[in-house]
């Protein structure tokens, strides 16, 4: 959609070679961001919740973020930073290695597993 | 570029109960119970410190109940000294007392709380009389030096599906599920008396502030900062948040 941002999450720093390395989704199309692995809580990960790409209404895709303990707070506040973020392209660079249009990412993000669907 | 806002619910439950003559209170689903009532409150596999990350307050019927040796010596909520202090430790009517961490057991994975029998171990129980308020108040994981992170929701303005009164204290906001299935994720808000209008207001005014700019808007936080600029605005009183996640 025109006037919209488009969220890229990346685990390699070049290109992908298989599936769940990466995925751009819109930022529509965000539910929810939710402390812990999954609906499982903990304090050192962090779950992004997207509508599933297959959109049946009974999937969803995850972006689990590994970061310092107890920054679910700071991490969301950088996140929705990010998400509405004014970029010319509505391109949003959220993870890609270490590079990232999220403030903080390299000190408070390690690592990220994305699931397109589950 | 079409921006939200997202509204952060930090979870404190907070659970209000009567019960029978039962030293078992119920306030999550658990397998060989059913009181429906309960099951918004969640489980404590994730508490942190008994005692620390959980208070339990009964607060009597009647002249009825029983208090053990070593429980508090004034009322919890006005401080005031309770009518009984020597002799049969019997609650007076309306006195709120502080259970101590030594006088109750937490069924981790079934959200019951058993509360000792004033005659316990150590005296630190309470025998329950028909009509008592059992109050509980718990946050997760507070413990742990890491302020608290554990219970949390931030979803964007534009997910929620709605907002219902429960009673005249409990209001339910409710989102499109993280589990992108036709089902919703809810936020209970305990507040203040008469507070659903004021409720709605509030989430109405969250949702479209910053017209320019997609913030992130903290609604409640009950454990890291009681007052919050929205909550203020509209006297709302809130003493609890549960969240709950659709299975």
């Amino acid at each position: 959609m025109k006037g919209e941002n488009y969220l890229f999450f990346s685990t390699p720093a070049d290109e992908p070679n298989a599936a769940d390395e990466c995925i751009m989704i819109p930022a529509s199309s965000v539910l929810s961001i939710v402390p812990g692995n999954l609906l499982t809580p903990g304090l050192t990960t962090t779950t992004l919740f997207f509508k599933g790409l297959a959109n049946t209404g009974a999937t969803r895709g995850t972006v689990v973020m590994t970061h310092t303990s107890g920054e679910y707070q700071n991490l969301c506040a950088d996140l929705v930073s990010a998400i509405n973020s004014t970029v010319s392209d509505g391109f949003v660079n959220m993870f890609n290695g270490f590079q990232s249009d999220i403030p903080n990412a390299s000190t408070l993000i390690s690592s990220i597993v994305i699931n397109s669907e589950v | 570029m079409n921006k939200t806002n997202y509204l952060k619910f930090m979870g404190y439950r907070y659970f209000k109960v009567t019960q029978g003559a039962d030293q078992t209170v119920q306030l999550a689903k658990d397998d060989t119970k059913t009181n429906a009532a309960a099951l918004n409150f969640g489980e404590f596999a994730l508490l942190g410190t008994t005692g620390a990350d959980i208070q339990v307050v009964v607060t009597a019927a009647a002249a009825a109940g029983l208090r053990g040796a070593n429980t508090a010596t004034t009322d919890f909520y006005t401080g005031a000294d309770l009518a009984n202090l020597t002799g049969t430790l019997t609650p007076a009517a309306g006195e709120s007392v502080l259970i101590p961490s030594g006088g109750y057991a937490v069924g981790a994975t079934n959200g019951v709380i058993t509360i000792e029998a004033s005659g316990g171990t150590g005296g630190d129980g309470y025998d329950l009389a028909s009509g008592d308020i059992v109050e509980v108040y718990a946050y997760y994981n507070a413990g742990t030096g890491s302020g608290h992170q554990h219970d949390g929701l931030v979803v964007p303005a534009t997910n929620l599906t709605g907002i219902d009164p429960i009673s005249d204290i409990t209001t339910r906001i409710s989102f499109k599920s993280a589990l992108g299935t036709q089902v919703d994720d809810t936020v209970l808000l305990i507040h203040g008396s008469g507070k659903y209008k004021d409720v709605c207001k509030m989430i109405a005014a969250a949702c479209n502030a910053h017209p320019h700019g997609g913030r992130l808007i903290t609604i409640c936080d009950v454990y890291n900062g009681p007052s919050l600029p929205l909550v203020d605005q509209f006297d709302l009183g809130v003493i609890g948040t549960n969240i709950y996640y659709a299975a």
